[in-house]
């Protein structure tokens, strides 16, 4: 569902059979996707009496997004060497960790965890 | 709540087929072992021919301790009027049989966490079926005897009693699944090659 006014933390997308807004991530069939957003500007300042009167957060479309990818893997030398990082709804994202596979009924299934900052668009040219 | 299919599938068993004019017994883990012993086509998967076959109907008439590999001598003339011109019949029908004796249930196997290292070497998968069942019944010959659909998952659910974390699939990955094979059959079968290729490297210990 759709919101206006409010930002939905911790939602889950998953996505259909050859869904072209799922993210490339070779050797993985993205099945699903769980989204975090948290400010990567926090910062508090106190007065004179240890009480907040400021505060600097990052503006919402600037927030890190954190995301744990799951889907089934075709690929499995694909999936561990390579892929450091992709692109998903005009944010990139650096992979930072990778599950170990694990079997699931008729395939193999796999997590990878990335995260986007906003001010990374691509590799250092 | 509707029975699992897999599960009622294992459980309820149709009356065996005839194959060679030979009625077999439930497919069980005595009758793997065997197939697996003597490399049968129907285990390794290449093409059987017309010996495999009768080597493989032996095989799956009898019951532990013994072993059997060829039809009782003298009724070779019956088995060969019933194979004459249908083999391929005849080959359909032990297969469907041996299919439907693999009623494994779903599930993922989710590692204890923090634990790391090399995966060590274990024993062949149809003894730990094996001990599985034993521990149930405490007699050899029935635990060889039990069909292998069924010591598929009482050996799961050993597995949970011993703290192993056995996680069931459900209606919805097994139908996702389904699409998947239906809409994108390239990439089904990409992922089952995987799974052949994850189960090799992990029995090598890779």
């Amino acid at each position: 569902m759709a919101y206006d006014n409010v930002i939905q933390y911790g939602a889950t997308y998953e996505f259909g059979i050859k869904s072209a807004d799922a993210p490339v991530i070779p050797g993985m069939n993205v099945t699903k996707i769980q989204v975090g957003y948290a400010p990567e500007v926090n910062v508090k300042s106190q007065n004179g009496e240890g009480k907040t009167d400021s505060r600097v957060v990052d503006k919402p479309e600037d927030f890190d997004i954190r995301v744990k990818v799951t889907g089934r893997i075709t690929d499995l030398d694909a999936f561990a060497s390579t892929a450091a990082n992709f692109t998903w709804r005009s944010r990139y994202f650096v992979i930072d960790g990778k599950s170990e596979p694990r079997e699931r009924g008729a395939y193999v299934e796999a997590d990878c965890d990335a995260e986007s900052n906003v001010l990374i668009e691509g590799p250092a040219s | 709540m509707a029975l699992d299919p897999v599960f009622g599938e294992a459980f309820a068993l149709l009356p065996t087929p005839r194959v060679l004019g030979w009625r077999l017994r439930p497919f069980s883990l005595w009758h793997q072992l065997l197939l697996e012993e003597i490399d049968s086509p129907f285990v390794t998967g290449t093409a059987p021919t017309g010996p495999d076959l009768v080597r493989a109907v032996a095989i799956c008439r009898c019951r532990h301790p013994y072993v059997r590999i060829d039809l009782p001598r003298g009724t070779g003339l019956y088995t060969l009027a019933h194979l004459a011109g249908r083999f391929r019949q005849h080959l359909e029908r032990f297969k469907a049989y041996a299919k439907q004796a693999h009623c494994r249930p779903e599930v993922t196997i989710h590692p204890p966490k923090g634990v790391t290292g090399d995966s060590r070497g274990s024993a062949p998968e149809v003894f730990r079926l094996h001990l599985s069942v034993l521990a149930l019944v405490h007699d050899r010959s029935a635990a060889w005897d039990c069909p292998a659909g069924q010591a598929e998952w009482y050996h799961m659910e050993a597995q949970r009693a011993k703290g192993v974390d056995v996680d069931y699939l459900t209606e919805k990955t097994r139908a996702d699944w389904a699409r998947l094979e239906a809409e994108d059959p390239e990439t089904a079968e990409k992922c089952r090659q995987t799974l052949v290729e994850f189960r090799r490297r992990k029995k090598e210990g890779r």
